[in-house]
């Protein structure tokens, strides 16, 4: 287990802190916060390339400013959020950069390849990965160091959101199947939610953790990122913007249709209800408005507008 | 590329060129030593008396100066992540010269100088070449672009000529000489005493280079990488500034500074094997700096009958397109 006590991190402009935090084998932890929260700091406060300013980080409950370099580098594992294509390297040389370890070859490096799913990929040059392919070489570099836990740095941030899904899944397998303790820190809350086995919120100078859904019921989340312009849904998940309504308008539909017709209003600045007797919009084989008919949510919006 | 492939290049190439290169300059000169003469052991006692006196010193110069420089161009393109770095451009054998033009034109002010004799040239160039390269290093932490690293580099270098320009001012017309004809480069001017200073720095130098070829990989990914890999990040950087300036001070106090060998031996290397790992780059990087300044100085010699070319003219005409090539390959 790594063990933050109370400790206090940054750099003297700006210190955060005191913070307490567990991280254990086998949980994927994603670590969100508004810009600037200290992710970063915190990630590399644990990581020994930035010193702590005050409290303690144990781990397996040795202080790890006690461990060698190396000791350190057999525990804990690290993916950066920009990675380097540097050329004429191959995949299978990133994985055997680790100047502790012996080459890793044949048996020992399929498993690993097939476990990120880039068997494919191993002879290939760095600069020749499509982003979301490096990212996942990256992991699986971390992956071959064989640690009991991986920090990493925001890993899916500029990727496009089907790699992302992709890079998310892998991290819950390592936690999951291979018993890594795996902390991660990400803007995407709303995937967050939907994958992470704890949340670990960095809010005003204090971390507060927690099952996703605790977090959500409990307002943490609400309470950290609301604004004036936007609010976190408590049933959904996600944000919603918080749009002034100047006129209501009334419709009825069921199902998908009743949940997307009510946003695309609420987007255009209606006050949306659910109306049985006499709406505005009816929905049946396409959309009802006030004797006229469309066939999609778009035109139907487009008249809606041009009448106020 | 396939293993195998590099393997001959390694084993058979490389090796081979500098071996061609070493007879080459063995049988070539005014005085005619043919290449059976040489492999029968078939000659006269002048003739040893040539190879010996004048050949082999050369030949050893040209091998050493020419992997020590290209080790130093690999070791700081290494250390800042960036394929344009090299003594010649980043100011490193500019500070040599400064500290090589303080020693030489300074001595006439202060004449106890004089007695440190060569020893004192190779410590010079050391601590100038140590000296803008700590501040260089010191630069690259605040910028990240490469191009503006090079700048500073060349802004370095054109600050440091203009100290030397200084001294040339005050300095007498004897050690000015002496002071141009060095810059110039040259491996003619070694004699078999320098080589007993030369030889053991630049084997030393080496020796760690490989020692340290694994963790300088890590390097490759980054200074965050490198502290969570379980190296000691400053001890390293250390030892490559260190084991820098030592290959290039020593090389450009003998020798000269010497253009872009430092800078293209590396790049050519990598573009030939296929790989940035330094566990096979190294002995490559040694082998062809070694055979391309045997090969530099033996065009310079007998390009044009009866005149010999100042070596940098030679390694310049190769290496300066090499940083054409890179930037245009980057700014695509």
């Amino acid at each position: 287990m790594i063990q933050s006590k109370d400790i206090t991190i940054g750099y003297s402009s700006k210190k955060i802190g005191p913070i307490n935090h567990e991280l254990k084998e086998g949980a994927l932890q994603i670590l969100i916060g508004k810009n600037g929260a200290g992710k970063s700091t915190f990630l590399k406060s644990i990581l020994g390339i930035l010193p702590v300013i005050g409290g303690e980080i144990r781990l397996d409950n040795k202080k790890i400013v006690d461990l060698s370099a190396t000791e350190r580098a057999d525990q804990i594992a690290y993916v950066a959020s920009v990675n380097p294509h540097i050329s004429h390297i191959t995949v299978t040389d990133l994985l055997n950069i680790n100047p502790s370890n012996k080459a890793i070859t044949g048996e020992h490096l399929k498993p690993i390849a097939k476990q990120l799913g880039i068997e494919h990929l191993l002879n290939k040059y760095l600069d020749e990965l499509s982003d979301g392919e490096l990212q996942k070489a990256y992991i699986a570099r971390a992956f071959a160091q064989n640690t009991k836990y991986i920090l990493l740095d925001e890993p899916a941030s500029h990727l496009d959101i089907k790699a992302k899904l992709e890079i998310f899944l892998i991290l819950k397998e390592l936690a999951h199947h291979h018993n890594k303790g795996i902390l991660c820190s990400s803007h995407d809350l709303e995937l967050a939610v939907k994958i992470a086995d704890q949340l670990v919120l960095l809010r005003d100078d204090e971390i507060i953790s927690g099952a996703p859904e605790d977090l959500i019921l409990n307002g943490s989340i609400a309470k950290a990122f609301n604004s004036e312009k936007i609010g976190f849904n408590k049933k959904t998940g996600s944000f919603d913007l918080c749009l002034k309504h100047h006129k209501t308008i009334t419709f009825k539909a069921d199902g998908n249709e009743a949940y997307w017709l009510e946003k695309a209003l609420n987007r255009v600045g209606f006050n949306a209800k659910m109306e049985i007797h006499n709406p505005d919009i009816t929905v049946d084989n396409g959309y009802h408005y006030h004797g006229y008919h469309f066939t999609s949510i778009g035109e139907l919006l487009t008249l809606i507008k041009a009448n106020g | 590329m396939s293993s195998s492939l590099s393997r001959y290049i390694t084993w058979l190439v490389l090796p081979l060129l500098v071996i061609l290169g070493v007879l080459a300059h063995c049988c070539s000169g005014l005085y005619g030593i043919s290449l059976d003469q040489l492999l029968s052991g078939d000659i006269t006692e002048q003739q040893i008396l040539i190879l010996r006196e004048f050949r082999f010193p050369k030949i050893i110069v040209a091998i050493l100066g020419g992997s020590a420089i290209s080790i130093a161009g690999l070791l700081m393109q290494s250390y800042f992540r960036n394929p344009l770095a090299g003594p010649f451009v980043l100011g490193i054998s500019s500070g040599a010269s400064l500290g090589v033009a303080i020693f030489l034109m300074g001595s006439s002010l202060i004449p106890w100088l004089v007695h440190l004799g060569k020893l004192g040239l190779v410590g010079s160039a050391m601590l100038g070449s140590a000296f803008v390269l700590s501040i260089v290093m010191a630069s690259a932490k605040k910028i990240s672009s490469s191009s503006k690293l090079l700048v500073i580099g060349l802004m370095w270098a054109s600050l440091t000529s203009s100290i030397v320009g200084v001294l040339e001012f005050f300095a007498g017309a004897n050690e000015v000489k002496f002071f141009l004809i060095w810059s110039m480069g040259s491996l003619l001017n070694v004699s078999n005493a320098d080589i007993m200073v030369l030889a053991p720095s630049v084997l030393l130098g080496l020796a760690v280079a490989v020692i340290i070829s694994k963790k300088l990989d890590v390097l490759l990914l980054g200074k965050d990488y490198a502290l969570t890999l379980g190296i000691n990040y400053k001890l390293l950087s250390k030892t490559v500034l260190l084991i820098t300036c030592l290959l290039a001070g020593v090389t450009t106090a003998y020798i000269g500074p010497l253009a872009f060998v430092g800078l293209a031996i590396p790049h050519f290397c990598r573009n030939l094997l296929k790989t940035n790992l330094h566990r096979q780059l190294i002995i490559n990087v040694i082998l062809m700096g070694a055979a391309f300044l045997l090969w530099c100085q033996w065009l310079s010699e007998y390009l044009f009958s009866g005149v010999t070319l100042p070596i940098n003219i030679i390694t310049s005409i190769i290496g300066a397109p090499v940083v054409i090539r890179i930037l245009l390959k980057r700014s695509n």
